[in-house]
């Protein structure tokens, strides 16, 4: 009964939203003291506070904390991408010493919520006595609101459950090794703890070793009292440790399976998506006829990307030539997720940089897929 | 659909593979029906691609169908003539497993939970990862898939890959063995080119492993070790990654797996006819490891034939002094025929004998990130599950038996194992460890043996506590 009970009590206590949520909200007016260095225009709005400014600078203001805090949230927007950068003081150190995480704003016209896992890193204080934020020269943002969040000893136990069984998708580097199960404490820090390299999040695996251990210890005290139950801790704990992790790694592996099949097997053709190569292969599959009909063909795309070596392969005998200068003797151009390459009026391919350059004087489009991917074939003269 | 075609396309070679086993084992028969055919399948598939390497480059002929039948002619013919002649001749039966009494209560369930989440794990990654999606991973796309597409389409053993230079090329990809292209390429053969159908063969060399594993401990210890060797196996995340994706590690691993295991069989026999079958295999399985992949080559095989003339040295009385030599001559013979040809024309062609760089070109220091990455990668991943701390647990608890019958197992997985280490910390491959690239491929090559000396030492009696 007092086992339900408190079973219960822990499901009530978990589905609770962030147990300290501290909101600055920057619409009217200003909340609290803040202490602005270095900008030339900071300027409260009713949407929030417009910083417009040709020197770098920063605001900060004491942050009376009771609990500790995981994520800031700061919802922002910003007339190009900029590099906001988090400060914070450390309680303790020297008054003006502050600790910087950068952080990028990107380019939007409503404001974006942009959340940072300061809790991942070990120079973060969680009960920072002072936080701010610092702009460089040329930002133009609107600031909104800043949140500074904490989550209960249970809901960050829970989040730590759900971390474990978070897998990992299937990318490159899937072949090579599997990050495994990990632990974290936050929803912020569970959805975005496989963005990084290495991850966000801390080895569940310890936590097997820290069973085994404590198992190890109880069988050698079996031994020496000659108690059989407890003998047998190791080899239980063992086997229940290999199934659980057996379990856990199975499950990333079929989901791996799982999302291939939603986003690749099961759509239609112009709706099919692949792991990291996003709509490329369902493009493939379209463009492929009309590349093998080509010797040669011109591949124009981000140079950084691995579609060459996807199209070398898929296509042979027929080659890509990776290229986005002028060319004669291609008869064929592949343009794949360029903006800067389109046809102009007179119907040539064009590149447009700090210049217009002239890829192929005269053609037309054969097919289109999206706005900026399409096969352009030349005109003999 | 077209992988649906992949049982056709093994069963040639498996037939010629089988018969070759068949005629090494000669009047012995040691090998139950299931492990012939997967040992058979293995061989069959390296000695048609090595016979349209030796017909293509040293007698001109083309890589086509006729070349592949005529090399699968060859290769099940001949010992298949051999066993015609032979017909007539007594020989003793397969053997019977140990006898076992059957699973009840929840052992029996939990062997039923284990296998359905075995087979549905491989069942499902297999079909999505090679036959329902594009070929996707690197080293598919530039090296196998790439190569045997090449050679598909070239009818040739081209070694300048397409829009490579043609001074350099040779010693990138090219410079290992081409048996998975080819093998790629013999698919190929039936009705063109097709995705699905040469990723899919993959998973036969997967399941050629997990078979080898099962029949060799259902040999050795009977029917729990065997479930619980092959469950062990099957649950290795990045293994299960490797046999369910076009990559050439497990294909080496089960290389490796099958002279390791035979070698092993040899060891623990006290028959010396048995024995003497099994080291005829052993050598024949060490015979085609340079035509594998370089540290087929390199790295397994040193350490394989340092163990098998020790072996030959172990049971020389056993076996008698005419068998000992004609066993020896025959290893020696087919490690010849095999690895004669391949290094001439790696040495004709200027082709390198490294994993991603030649090891000319490696200098010695020490790279001390390399064994915080070794040690993440093996204790602190979802790569191995807890296999590293269970089998060097196992290797002091059970020192006895890791010292004494799993000796030939226990000196090749530590010899190996820390032949790496040393290549890692103290070579510039210490980049492959510390990025993650190259150091899970050689747990991937070593996975099986290391599965079956873990098997075999739980499930040995000889223990420091007996």
């Amino acid at each position: 009964m007092i086992a339900r009970f408190g079973v219960l009590a822990l499901l009530v206590s978990l589905s609770a939203r962030a147990a300290y949520d501290v909101s600055w909200d920057f619409r009217g007016t200003v909340p609290g003291s803040w202490n602005v260095q270095g900008w030339t225009q900071a300027q409260p709005t009713e949407f929030g506070l417009r910083v417009s400014t040709t020197r770098p600078g920063y605001m900060t203001r004491v942050s009376q904390l009771t609990d500790p805090v995981q994520v800031v949230a700061v919802t922002i927007a910003s007339t190009r991408q900029t590099e906001g950068v988090l400060l914070w003081h450390v309680r303790g150190t020297p008054p003006d010493e502050k600790v910087q995480l950068p952080f990028v704003i990107p380019a939007s016209e409503s404001p974006a919520r942009i959340e940072l896992n300061v809790g991942y890193y070990p120079q973060w204080d969680p009960l920072a006595d002072e936080i701010g934020l610092a702009l460089p020269a040329g930002a133009d943002v609107l600031l909104t609101t800043i949140h500074l969040q904490g989550w209960t000893q249970q809901e960050r136990l829970w989040h730590a459950i759900k971390s474990f069984w978070t897998p990992d998708s299937f990318r490159p580097y899937s072949i090579n090794f599997l990050w495994g199960p990990l632990l974290t404490t936050n929803p912020v820090a569970r959805r975005e703890m496989f963005e990084f390299l290495p991850p966000h999040g801390k080895s569940a695996v310890t936590l097997f070793y820290g069973a085994l251990l404590v198992a190890a210890a109880l069988s050698i005290a079996g031994i020496v009292r000659r108690r059989d139950r407890w003998r047998r801790a190791l080899p239980v704990v063992f086997v229940a440790a290999w199934l659980l992790f057996d379990l856990r790694m199975g499950f990333e592996l079929l989901h791996y399976a799982y999302r291939d099949i939603a986003d690749h097997v099961l759509p239609a053709a112009e709706q099919k998506m692949f792991r990291t190569h996003g709509a490329f292969y369902a493009i493939l599959d379209e463009a492929k006829p009309h590349l093998m009909e080509h010797p040669r063909y011109a591949l124009v795309d981000d140079p950084t990307s691995p579609f060459y070596t996807n199209l070398r392969y898929a296509t042979y005998p027929s080659l890509p030539i990776r290229t986005d200068s002028p060319a004669d003797d291609i008869g064929l151009w592949f343009v794949y997720n360029r903006p800067d390459v389109g046809v102009d009026e007179a119907g040539r391919l064009v590149k447009v940089g700090s210049g217009v350059t002239v890829l192929a004087a005269s053609g037309t489009i054969v097919e289109s897929y999206d706005r900026y991917t399409f096969l352009y074939e030349t005109r003999r003269p | 659909m077209t992988a649906l075609l992949l049982p056709i396309g093994l069963l040639p070679p498996l037939v010629a593979g089988w018969l070759l086993v068949r005629a090494m084992e000669g009047r012995t028969l040691v090998l139950r029906n299931i492990e012939r055919a997967a040992l058979g399948l293995l061989l069959g598939i390296v000695g048609m691609t090595f016979g349209v390497f030796l017909l293509h480059r040293w007698l001109g002929m083309a890589i086509d169908l006729p070349t592949f039948a005529l090399s699968l002619l060859l290769l099940g013919g001949v010992p298949g003539l051999w066993l015609w002649l032979k017909r007539g001749e007594p020989s003793t039966p397969s053997p019977t497993p140990p006898a076992a009494s059957p699973l009840v209560g929840r052992m029996r369930w939990a062997a039923i939970a284990l296998g359905v989440w075995t087979l549905l794990k491989i069942v499902v990654t297999s079909t999505t990862f090679l036959a329902l999606t594009p070929t996707y991973l690197d080293d598919t796309l530039d090296n196998w898939n790439l190569r045997g597409k090449v050679f598909y389409e070239d009818k040739a053993l081209t070694l300048v890959m397409p829009n490579e230079d043609p001074l350099t090329s040779p010693r990138g990809v090219s410079s290992y063995p081409p048996t998975v292209p080819l093998a790629k390429a013999w698919l190929a053969q039936f009705g063109g080119w097709s995705d699905p159908l040469v990723n899919s063969i993959h998973v036969a060399w997967y399941a050629i492993a997990l078979i080898l594993v099962f029949s060799t401990l259902l040999r050795l210890h009977g029917r729990n070790a065997a479930l619980f060797g092959t469950y062990l196996l099957a649950s290795l995340p990045l293994y299960l990654m490797h046999g369910t994706n076009p990559y050439a590690d497990c294909f080496l691993s089960a290389h490796v797996l099958a002279a390791a295991a035979m070698l092993l069989s040899a060891w623990l026999e006290t028959d010396g006819q048995r024995a003497a079958a099994f080291l005829r295999l052993a050598g024949i399985c060490m015979a085609v490891l340079p035509f594998t992949k370089n540290e087929g080559l390199l790295i397994y095989l040193p350490p394989l034939v340092l163990l098998a003339l020790l072996a030959l040295r172990k049971k020389r009385n056993l076996l008698g002094q005419r068998a000992m030599l004609a066993t020896l001559a025959m290893s020696c013979l087919a490690l010849l025929a095999v690895a004669g040809p391949w290094l001439a024309f790696k040495w004709l062609n200027g082709l390198t004998f490294g994993n991603a760089k030649p090891f000319s070109t490696l200098d010695i220091a020490w790279h001390p990130d390399a064994a915080n990455a070794v040690a993440v990668n093996t204790l602190l991943e979802g790569n191995w599950l807890l296999l590293f701390p269970l089998v060097f647990a196992l290797l002091i608890w059970k020192r006895r038996a890791a010292f004494g019958p799993y000796l030939p197992l226990t000196l090749f997985f530590l010899v190996v194992y820390v032949g790496q280490m040393m290549l890692y910390f103290f070579t510039s491959l210490s980049v492959e460890a510390v990025l993650q690239t190259g150091y899970a491929r050689g747990v991937v090559h070593l996975s099986p043996v290391i599965v079956l000396l873990v098997s075999g030492l739980m499930w040995e009696r000889r223990s420091v506590e007996h």
